[in-house]
């Protein structure tokens, strides 16, 4: 059976910001913030929700006084974008071969 | 982005995923005080390394490499979280622009070894030249590859 769609991952924001983490080791919280383009408390949401999937880690340290939090992909996560992607790439590559199909019958 | 709870069209969610992960795998400009303060770091080394050997205290050799390596890997690693992403492996696209930078470290360095013998320098000199031109080389290839990043950056 091929993999199913990832419920979680199904959302654009959770869906970004583990491809995000996925292609790096680690990010601060603010560069992934700047880079995907979202809120602190949309960012703060996806990366509660990764985390409680256990998709993302996230570290919380100081540099001097000032609090800064680290976002990681886990195994888990990357091994689920990855599932996530292939079924989105068969679905887009079904969908171009339907229309192509119906095309080349009309 | 939204914080739309919404499912979205295949291409859409590769297309996201795909912009993610090139934001991601983009290079970071590298800050203004690694280049020179990795130069400050060879020199010394260099310097170091001459003293020991002149001075016949060859045990000094492993704690010079032992604290250089304790003192440029902090360096580094503080340099690669600067900008807030630590990348996997070397960023995409500039991997020749860094390869050229190791051939050029190294290469100045052996040439300052080469000139200082070529001098009749003693070991002092000959290690604390390479030290010195292999610290400066890195420098103005930080500086370098800060460039390319930039040209880069502005061309998208």
């Amino acid at each position: 059976m091929p993999p199913a769609l990832d419920p979680l991952l199904q959302h654009p924001t959770r869906l970004t910001v583990l491809a995000f983490l996925g292609a790096c080791q680690e990010a601060e919280f603010g560069a992934v913030r700047d880079h995907c383009e979202v809120s602190d408390s949309v960012l703060s949401k996806a990366a509660t929700a990764l985390e409680e999937a256990g998709y993302v880690a996230v570290k919380k340290g100081y540099v001097g006084k000032r609090p800064r939090t680290w976002l990681a992909a886990t195994g888990a996560g990357r091994a689920a974008l990855t599932a996530h992607l292939a079924e989105l790439r068969r679905l887009v590559a079904a969908a171009e071969e339907a229309g192509a199909r119906h095309g080349s019958t009309a | 982005m939204s914080d739309s709870t919404a499912g979205l069209p295949a291409a859409e969610a590769l297309r996201l995923a795909e912009h993610a992960r090139e934001a991601a795998q983009r290079p970071g400009r590298m800050p203004g005080w690694y280049g020179g303060f990795f130069a400050f770091a060879f020199a010394a080394y260099g310097l170091g390394v001459g003293q020991a050997i002149e001075s016949g205290q060859h045990w000094l050799l492993g704690v010079l490499g032992g604290a250089f390596g304790a003192v440029s890997g902090a360096a580094a690693r503080i340099a690669m979280r600067s900008d807030g992403i630590v990348r996997r492996g070397v960023p995409s696209g500039i991997g020749g622009p860094v390869v050229l930078g190791v051939l050029g470290v190294c290469g100045a360095g052996v040439a300052g070894m080469a000139i200082a013998w070529l001098a009749g320098g003693g070991p002092r000199w000959i290690a604390t030249t390479a030290g010195f031109a292999a610290g400066f080389a890195f420098w103005a290839a930080t500086g370098r590859l800060n460039r390319v990043v930039r040209r880069r950056a502005e061309a998208r």
